[in-house]
C-alpha cells in the first residue's frame, strides 16, 4: 500500500529530514505558551504568582528547620509573650510557644493539605465529569444520581463524623476524607463542557479513525477544556485552603499537636485571647486572607489569558 | 409542572433511604456503645451484655436499622445522654434559633444582592461596577469562618457594637425586650452571612442586566422613550426575578451548612453548635439526628430551587 | 457483489413522554432504505436538510446506532460493533465532514490529526509515519510546513483538504463525504471537488457523496438516490435522474438548481413555478395518506421510483414518448 502513496506523491524518504526541518521552523507555539505569554504581560498577576509561590517554597523549606515536637513543648516562662520580646517575632501563645514558628509549620501543613486535596479532588472530579458527559444515556444518568446524592449530604458534618470514626488519622487520611466531598463542583463544570465538546465533529472523526473511547476522552476532549481545568484547579486551590483550616478551627481537623492555620485561629475562641492576645490568632487569619486573595486573583487572570488564547485561535 | 415535581420527589425517595442507611451505619461505626455514660461505668460487663441483648443490639444490622426506622416514624430519635432528655425535644429547642438566623440571613442576602446586581450591570465597566465586582471577588474566595472571626473581633469586641455570645440576653424582660434582644443577637452573624452569600445572585443579575441592555426589546423600549428607570424595573428586573428566586433554595442550604461555623464563632445556641458539642461528648443519638435533619433540609432546599427553575425554564423539566 | 449493500436500513430515535418516561413514539430519521454502492464509483445521496441523508452516511461509517436492517460490507453485517472491530472496518471506510473547522481537533497539530488513523490501524515507525503524512499533504496540495501548525491557521478550503488527507491516510475503499463542500466558497468548491476526483482515480476509492445540491452531485456522481423524509423516492443513474425524473420531489429539486444563464431567467422561473404548482396539486398522488413516500418500483433496469406501480408505469411510458 505504501507504494500507492509513493506513486502519487513527489515526496520520497530522501526528503523527510529536510521537509521536517522546514516544518519545524514554521511551527506554531502551543496554547500553554500563549497563555503563559498573556500571563507574563500582567504585572500584578506576576507579582501575586511570585508571592504565592515564594511563600509556599519558604514555608516548605522553613518548616524543615523547625523541630515541631520541641516547638510544641509548653514553656511557662514565655506565657503570652508580646511580639518582638524575648526573641519571639510574633510573640508566644498560652503555652509559651512561638507564634512565628507555629505559623510556618502550620502554613506548611495547611497548604500541603490544600494542594493534596486539590490534586485528588480535581483529578477525580475531572475524570467523573468527562466520563459522565461523554457517555450520555444510562451511564450519565447513574453518575448524575450519585452526584445528586453527594450534593445532599451535609458535607461539614459528614467530614466531622468520619474524622471521629477513624481512630488514627493523619494529614494524608484527612486529605482523602476531604476529597470524598469536594469533587462535585469540578465534575459539574467539566460535565457541562464535555457535553458540548462531545457533539463536535472532531470527536466523530476520532471515532471513525478507530480511536477508542478512553483515548478520545483524555487525549482529544480533555486538551480542549484544558484552560477551563487550569482555571478551575486554581480557584479550587484557593477554596480548599478554607476546608482544612475551617475544620481544624472547629477542632476536627489535624490532631492537637500538629499546628495548622486553623488551630491557630481557634485561639480566637477565647474571649480574652481575641482582644488581649490578638497576636496568637490574627497573623494566621490575615495569612489566609492574603493567600486566598492572591491565588484566586491568579485564577482570574489565568481565565482571562485562556479566553484570549481562544480568541486568538478563532481570529485566524 | 406537577409531573416534574412528582418525579423529582420520587427520585428523592431512594436518596433519603440511602442517606438514612448511611447515617445509621456511621452511627454504628462510632466508637463506644449507646450506654456509655448513661449507666454506671463500673457496671458488670454481664449486665451490659444483657442490656445490649434486650435492646436488640446483637441483631443483624438490617434488623436494627428497621427498628431504628420504625422508631423514627414514631418521632422517637432516642435520648441524649449529655442533656438527659429526648433528642426531639432538644432539637426542637435549637432548630428555631438556626432557622430564624438562616431565614434572616437570606432576606438580607436578597436585600443586598438585588440592588448591587442591577447597579453593577447598569454601570458596567464603570467605578461602581469595579467596586462591586471586587467585593464579590473578595467574598467569594476568603473562607467564611475567617470572616466571622475577623467580624466578631472588630464589631463585637473592639467596637463593642454587637453581642458576642448567646441568642438572647438574660436580663431581657417582657416579650418586647426578648424579641428585641433576639434580633440584636442575630444582627451581626446575619449581616456577615448575607454579605458573604450574595456572590451568585449579584453575578447572575449583573450579566442578565448587561445582556438585556443589548437586547432588542430593551432597545425598542428605549427608542420609544420609556424612562430608563422603568426599563430596568419593568423589563429587565421582572424577567430575571424568578431565576433569582430559584437561588433561594441553594442559598438556604449554603447558610445552613455554614451555621456550624456561625454558631461556633458566636456561641449561638442552634443546631450547628449542638452538633459540635455533641461530637465532643460523643452524643451519638443527637449526631445522627442532626445529620439526618441537615440532609433532609439540603434536599428540600435543592427541591425548592429545582421546582422554581422548572417553572421558569421548561427545558429543565427533567428528562 | 457490491462493495456496500444497504438493506432496509432504519434509524429511529425514541420519543419518551408520560410520567414513566416510556417510549411512546419515534422520530423516523431513516425509514427503510435499500441501495448498493459499487467499488470505484461515486454514489450520490441527495435530499433537503432533515431528510435523513446524513444519518444514513453516519450509519454506514458506524457512528450511528442502527435500529434495524443491515449494512453488508464484503458480506459482513457491520451494523454490529463487534464485526466492525474484527474487520478493522474504519481502516477501509472513512468519512469527510461538512464543517472542516469542527471536524479537526483545534488543540492538535496537523501532523497528529492526519496520523491519527495511521496510529490506530497501521502502526508505522516514526519516520515512516511522518513520511506518509508528508506524502498525504503533498497529495492534497499542501506544503510540508503545515505539519506543525494548528487547524485554525488554515482557510476553509485548506482545512477540507486536511480532512481529505486524514480520510485517505489508510488508503480506504470507501469514503463517506457528508456535504464536503457546502460550507465553502463556490470557487474553492470546484478545487476541492476536482482533487477528490483525482484521488478517486489514483487510489480507486468509492465515495458516498451526500449533498443537497444537485448541481454539485451531477459533477461527481454516477448513481444517485433521492431521499425525502427518511425514505428513498427515486434512484437511478445520472442520466435517469437528470433527464427522466419521475417523482415530483426530484423534479422540484432539479427546478431549484440556479440558472446561470441570465437570458433564460424568466423561462426558468416560469418552469419552476409550473413544477411547484404540479407539486401542490398532485401531492396526494405521490405520497400516501401519512405523507410518506411509497415503496420503490422499478421502471427500468437502472431506474426506480417510489410510486404505486400503475402510476409509475404510466409516467415512465409518458416520459418515453416525450423522449421518442
Amino acid at each position: 500500500m505504501a507504494e500507492n502513496f509513493e506513486q502519487h506523491s513527489d515526496i520520497s524518504a530522501a526528503d523527510l529530514a529536510r521537509l521536517n526541518q522546514e516544518a519545524q521552523a514554521e511551527a506554531t507555539p502551543s496554547t500553554a505558551k500563549i497563555i503563559w505569554n498573556e500571563f507574563k504581560a500582567d504585572k500584578p498577576a506576576m507579582a501575586a504568582l511570585i508571592i504565592v509561590v515564594g511563600f509556599i517554597v519558604f514555608v516548605m523549606i522553613g518548616a524543615l528547620f523547625i523541630n515541631t515536637p520541641k516547638m510544641m513543648e509548653t514553656n511557662i516562662m514565655d506565657y503570652f509573650d508580646k511580639p518582638f520580646t524575648d526573641g519571639f517575632w510574633l510573640g508566644a501563645d498560652s503555652g509559651g510557644r512561638s507564634v512565628a514558628k507555629q505559623l510556618i509549620v502550620g502554613s506548611r501543613n495547611s497548604i500541603g493539605i490544600a494542594i493534596g486535596l486539590t490534586i485528588i479532588s480535581s483529578t477525580f472530579g475531572i475524570a467523573w465529569g468527562l466520563v459522565s458527559g461523554y457517555f450520555s444515556g444510562y451511564i450519565d444518568w447513574g453518575m448524575q444520581r450519585v452526584y445528586d446524592f453527594m450534593m445532599m449530604l451535609p458535607m461539614t458534618m459528614m467530614i466531622i463524623v468520619l474524622v471521629t470514626i477513624i481512630p488514627h488519622y493523619n494529614s494524608v487520611s484527612l486529605t482523602f476524607i476531604f476529597s470524598i466531598f469536594y469533587w462535585e463542583g469540578t465534575s459539574r463544570l467539566i460535565r457541562s463542557r464535555t457535553l458540548a465538546e462531545t457533539q463536535k465533529d472532531y470527536v466523530a472523526a476520532s471515532k471513525t479513525s478507530g480511536t477508542n473511547h478512553w483515548k478520545i476522552i483524555f487525549k482529544e476532549i480533555m486538551p480542549n477544556i484544558s484552560s477551563l481545568i487550569i482555571v478551575d484547579c486554581t480557584l479550587s486551590f484557593a477554596e480548599n485552603i478554607g476546608v482544612e483550616t475551617g475544620l481544624s478551627y472547629l477542632g476536627f481537623g489535624l490532631p492537637n499537636q500538629t499546628p495548622s492555620l486553623g488551630t491557630m485561629i481557634a485561639n480566637a475562641n477565647d474571649p480574652s485571647n481575641i482582644t488581649l492576645y490578638w497576636w496568637t490568632w490574627l497573623p494566621a487569619a490575615l495569612e489566609i486572607v492574603v493567600l486566598c486573595l492572591s491565588i484566586s486573583y491568579i485564577g482570574q487572570v489565568l481565565r482571562r489569558a485562556a479566553d484570549s488564547s481562544q480568541r486568538q485561535g478563532a481570529a485566524d | 409542572m406537577w409531573k416534574t415535581i412528582l418525579r423529582r420527589l420520587m427520585i428523592m425517595v431512594p436518596e433519603v433511604i440511602i442517606l438514612s442507611i448511611l447515617v445509621f451505619l456511621l452511627a454504628k461505626a462510632m466508637p463506644g456503645d449507646p450506654f456509655t455514660g448513661s449507666i454506671n461505668p463500673k457496671a458488670d460487663p454481664a449486665q451490659i451484655k444483657h442490656l445490649m441483648a434486650i435492646n436488640g443490639l446483637n441483631d443483624p444490622w438490617y434488623q436494627q436499622y428497621w427498628n431504628w426506622v420504625v422508631h423514627l416514624f414514631h418521632g422517637n430519635l432516642g435520648n441524649s445522654y449529655q442533656y438527659q432528655e429526648p433528642v426531639t425535644r432538644l432539637i426542637e429547642g435549637r432548630a428555631g434559633n438556626t432557622l430564624w438566623l438562616a431565614f434572616f440571613s437570606m432576606v438580607l442576602t436578597y436585600a443586598f444582592a438585588l440592588p448591587m446586581g442591577v447597579f453593577a450591570g447598569r454601570h458596567e465597566g464603570k467605578l461602581p461596577d469595579v467596586i462591586i465586582r471586587f467585593y464579590t471577588y473578595v467574598t467569594y474566595c476568603i473562607p467564611f469562618f475567617v470572616i466571622l472571626v475577623l467580624g466578631i473581633w472588630i464589631f463585637g469586641y473592639v467596637f463593642g457594637w454587637f453581642p458576642t455570645t448567646g441568642s438572647v440576653s438574660s436580663d431581657a424582660q417582657g416579650w418586647a425586650q426578648t424579641i428585641g434582644s433576639h434580633f440584636y443577637h442575630i444582627l451581626l452573624p446575619g449581616i456577615l452571612g448575607a454579605l458573604f452569600s450574595t456572590v451568585n445572585i449579584v453575578q447572575y443579575l449583573r450579566s442578565e442586566v448587561i445582556d438585556a441592555k443589548h437586547s432588542d426589546y430593551v432597545r425598542t423600549a428605549r427608542s420609544k422613550g420609556v424612562p430608563s428607570k422603568d426599563i430596568y424595573r419593568h423589563h429587565i428586573f421582572r424577567n430575571s426575578l424568578l431565576p433569582i428566586a430559584a437561588f433561594a433554595g441553594y442559598s438556604i442550604t449554603g447558610l445552613l451548612n455554614g451555621s456550624i461555623f456561625t454558631e461556633t464563632v458566636f456561641s449561638y445556641p442552634g443546631m450547628g453548635l449542638l452538633f459540635v458539642n455533641s461530637i465532643s461528648y460523643r452524643d451519638y443519638t443527637v449526631i445522627t439526628a442532626l445529620v439526618l435533619i441537615f440532609g433532609l433540609l439540603n434536599l428540600l432546599g435543592t427541591l425548592l430551587s429545582d421546582i422554581i427553575l422548572s417553572i421558569v425554564d421548561p427545558r429543565i423539566r427533567i428528562e | 457483489m457490491s462493495l456496500v449493500e444497504i438493506k432496509d436500513l432504519k434509524v429511529h430515535y425514541p420519543i419518551r413522554s408520560g410520567f414513566w418516561n416510556r417510549v411512546t413514539d419515534s422520530v423516523k430519521a431513516v425509514d427503510g432504505i435499500t441501495f448498493n454502492i459499487e467499488a470505484g464509483e461515486t454514489y450520490g445521496l441527495v435530499g433537503e436538510s432533515g431528510s435523513g441523508k446524513s444519518t444514513t452516511g453516519k450509519s454506514v461509517v458506524g457512528l450511528e446506532k442502527v435500529t434495524s436492517g443491515s449494512i453488508l460490507y464484503n458480506g459482513k453485517d457491520i451494523t454490529k460493533a463487534d464485526n466492525r472491530r474484527k474487520l478493522d472496518y474504519n481502516r477501509d471506510v472513512q468519512m469527510i465532514f461538512q464543517d472542516s473547522l469542527s471536524s479537526l481537533n483545534p488543540r492538535k497539530r496537523i501532523e497528529d490529526i492526519i496520523a491519527e488513523p495511521l496510529r490506530n490501524f497501521e502502526h508505522l515507525s516514526k519516520d515512516d509515519e511522518k513520511l506518509r503524512v508528508l506524502q498525504l499533504l503533498n497529495i492534497v496540495g499542501l506544503d510540508a510546513d503545515a505539519l506543525y501548525k494548528y487547524p485554525h491557521q488554515f482557510s476553509g478550503g485548506q482545512r477540507q483538504r486536511i480532512g481529505v488527507a486524514r480520510a485517505v491516510a489508510t488508503n480506504p475503499k470507501l469514503i463517506i463525504a457528508d456535504e464536503p463542500v457546502s460550507a465553502l466558497d463556490l470557487s474553492v468548491q470546484a478545487q476541492v471537488l476536482n482533487f477528490m476526483k483525482k484521488i478517486q482515480r489514483e487510489f480507486g476509492i468509492s465515495y458516498l457523496f451526500i449533498s443537497h445540491d444537485l448541481g454539485v452531485v451531477r459533477h461527481m456522481c454516477n448513481n444517485i438516490a433521492i431521499m425525502n423524509r427518511g425514505r428513498l423516492v427515486e434512484i437511478g443513474t445520472r442520466e435517469d435522474i437528470y433527464n427522466h425524473p419521475l417523482h415530483i420531489y426530484t423534479k422540484r429539486l432539479l427546478a431549484a438548481i440556479p440558472e446561470t444563464n441570465v437570458n433564460q431567467r424568466a423561462a426558468h422561473r416560469a418552469s419552476r413555478l409550473a413544477v411547484e404548482k404540479i407539486y401542490e396539486d398532485q401531492q396526494s398522488k405521490y405520497y400516501d395518506e401519512d405523507g410518506m413516500a411509497y415503496p420503490l418500483v422499478q421502471v427500468s433496469p437502472t431506474h426506480s421510483v417510489a410510486l404505486p406501480e400503475t402510476i409509475a408505469k404510466q409516467l415512465a411510458s409518458q416520459e418515453g414518448e416525450v423522449q421518442a
